[in-house]
């Protein structure tokens, strides 16, 4: 009984009508209405009737492979609203193997292990989809469709000649070779993958440019993995690449969690290679993460927390400084080696060893912030809020003993409770809260808890 | 929304905890021994008992270990104190119980977990060479917090 209504289900399911494309050379495009069951000598009948192109002068190719007549569109994975390109050419040429797109998302849907067989295929494994963050359409993270073209003229009428073996031939250039079939190109050229969502259709939304960018980190949990954090057995996994392979992992909760604390605390580390990012829970040597797309599962808050954090330490390894005045924070190279630093936007004049408006002579001896009320000159409103403003929050900071510059950045530190010793959030520097001046022995020894001993 | 994601993640360190529990009950690291005594009515609050290692200089030793886990845990790190009068003379332990260990502070990660904390103690006595306290005891002594994780740890010597 319940055999029979899942059979019915699925062939409701291959009875629905979708529509492909068919695109020639000239990029002439033909719709063809089909059912997952359609055959890719049906689609090819269908086209050489509204075209009148005949049906032994071409090829169909899709996602970098060349299709034979007996496959089916849903054992190509072929969904709606995908295009077919016709390549010239009679016969199939027999050089080229079958190489099954679907196969290959699979592969990179998985968690590569060493020591784990990969598992017989099940029902489910159809699902072992790999994910792509979709910017232009649905604005989250998605189940993605790999496709290939011509690396050198970006024709998508290319067949692969070798079948990608994991990420690292799909995501790096110039690595795997094919056949490109553009008159004006043509011949073995090399492979450049790319990615759609599957979550919406390009077609109908009238959306054209809208590759995606692959969450390569991201797999469906095919061996059973428990995530070492939350200890439980989840659906999808995020792989840090741990020594060149897929090594330590978490939960998509528990990696939201890791990252969105790392960002917070700015733990975060600025490095040549991979930007602004973060290591892998067991803080392997060279597993930061690289593709910063993964920081977008944070969600946009954070994501552009983290872009701004991530200038700001870039900025700030170059030499450069930030505007300290309230609401600006504009960043800036300024090319002057003085201490005189006006920034460009709201053209705040500051100094640039301690941030406070700008003086001559040593910081220290730096005036206080002037009151320009009843100074009886002409000054516009909004200058005198903001001078009211930045009076009132000078007068605090000074007056508040939990509130101190850092003795190497001068970014204000507030002191909440523990010990004397300090560490700067911003520049890390460690610090005596008393002495201000570097953490060392003397310091320790003498007020490591306050200056009663 | 909040309520129900808070309530989630109290359930994932629920979860985390009595796994670990579990794993070191059915396979502890040599030398650590849990008393679940305590456990059964907290199960944030751990005791461990753990014996120096042979052929060292704790050899024959019984020392205990208190083990407290907030909810953050294991994105924060647990608070963990020898219980006097059972500590060892050492020069990363002082005479209250905290203990000077880079893991249990800035080194800290959520991937660690209470084996891996008690064989990282099992390895500080095992490469002593020297009984002796630290040099600030006494001053550490006279001011220290009661909560380790508010102090700030430096670390002088990662060999001892």
């Amino acid at each position: 009984m319940v055999r029979g209504v899942a059979i019915f289900k699925m062939a409701a399911r291959q009875a629905v009508l979708f529509d492909v494309s068919v695109r020639d050379s000239a990029g002439r495009t033909q719709i063809i209405p089909v059912r997952a069951s359609t055959s890719v000598s049906d689609i090819k009948r269908s086209f050489s009737e509204k075209t009148g192109v005949p049906l032994n002068s071409y090829q169909l190719v899709f996602a970098g492979r060349q299709l034979s007549d007996a496959d089916t569109l849903q054992a190509l994975g072929v969904q709606s609203h995908s295009t077919l390109f016709c390549i010239r050419g009679g016969v199939k040429v027999e050089a080229v193997p079958d190489i099954s797109v679907k196969a290959v998302e699979d592969k990179l849907g998985k968690i590569a292990t060493d020591d784990i067989e990969d598992p017989p295929s099940s029902p489910s494994a159809a699902n072992n989809r790999f994910y792509v963050y979709c910017k232009s359409v649905c604005k989250e993270m998605k189940p993605g469709k790999l496709r290939v073209r011509c690396a050198s003229c970006k024709d998508d009428r290319f067949t692969l000649t070798t079948e990608p073996q994991g990420w690292s031939d799909v995501l790096e250039k110039q690595k795997l070779r094919g056949r490109c079939y553009n008159d004006k190109c043509g011949g073995d050229k090399f492979a450049e993958f790319y990615f759609k969502c599957a979550g919406h259709t390009s077609g109908a939304a009238g959306v054209r440019d809208d590759e995606c960018v692959a969450l390569h980190m991201i797999r469906t949990n095919t061996v059973d993995i428990e995530c070492p954090l939350c200890a439980d057995e989840k659906d999808i996994m995020v792989v840090f690449t741990c020594d060149g392979k897929d090594g330590h992992c978490l939960c998509l909760d528990c990696f939201k969690d890791f990252a969105r604390l790392a960002l917070t605390e700015r733990r975060f580390i600025e490095n040549a290679q991979s930007g602004y990012s973060i290591q892998c829970p067991n803080r392997c040597p060279d597993s930061f993460i690289t593709e910063i797309h993964h920081f977008r599962l944070l969600g946009d808050e954070l994501y552009e927390r983290y872009q701004r954090f991530g200038t700001e330490e870039c900025l700030l390894q170059m030499g450069g400084v930030l505007c300290p005045q309230v609401g600006c924070g504009m960043g800036m190279l300024p090319e002057d080696p003085g201490n005189r630093v006006t920034c460009p936007t709201c053209r705040h004049t500051f100094c640039r060893n301690c941030k406070n408006p700008y003086h001559r002579g040593n910081c220290d001896a730096a005036p206080p912030i002037q009151a320009l009320a009843g100074t009886g000159q002409q000054i516009d409103g909004e200058r005198l809020r903001r001078s009211r403003w930045d009076e009132a929050s000078d007068a605090f900071i000074r007056s508040n003993a939990s509130i101190k510059p850092c003795p190497r950045c001068h970014v204000n530190i507030e002191k909440n409770g523990g010990c004397m010793h300090m560490t700067c959030s911003k520049c890390r520097f460690n610090f005596c809260w008393i002495c201000l001046i570097e953490w060392g022995r003397r310091c320790q020894d003498n007020h490591w808890f306050g200056e009663r001993n | 929304m909040g309520g129900a994601s808070h309530a989630y993640k109290e359930m994932a360190f629920l979860k985390r905890l009595k796994k670990e529990y579990m794993e070191l009950k059915k396979s502890p690291p040599p030398g650590v021994v849990l008393d679940d005594s305590v456990l059964e009515n907290n199960i944030t609050n751990w005791i461990i008992h753990i014996s120096g290692a042979e052929g060292t200089l704790y050899s024959g030793e019984q020392f205990k270990l208190n083990i407290k886990f907030n909810d953050k845990y294991p994105f924060d790190s647990p608070q963990v104190t020898f219980i006097k009068p059972y500590l060892p003379v050492h020069p990363h332990v002082y005479s209250n119980g905290h203990i000077c260990l880079s893991i249990l502070d800035r080194d800290w990660s959520p991937a660690l977990n209470v084996s891996s904390i008690c064989l990282s103690i099992l390895s500080m006595l095992s490469s002593c060479t020297q009984k002796v306290k630290p040099d600030d005891d006494s001053m550490y002594m006279r001011f220290a917090p009661s909560n380790p994780k508010k102090t700030t740890w430096v670390f002088h010597d990662d060999s001892v």
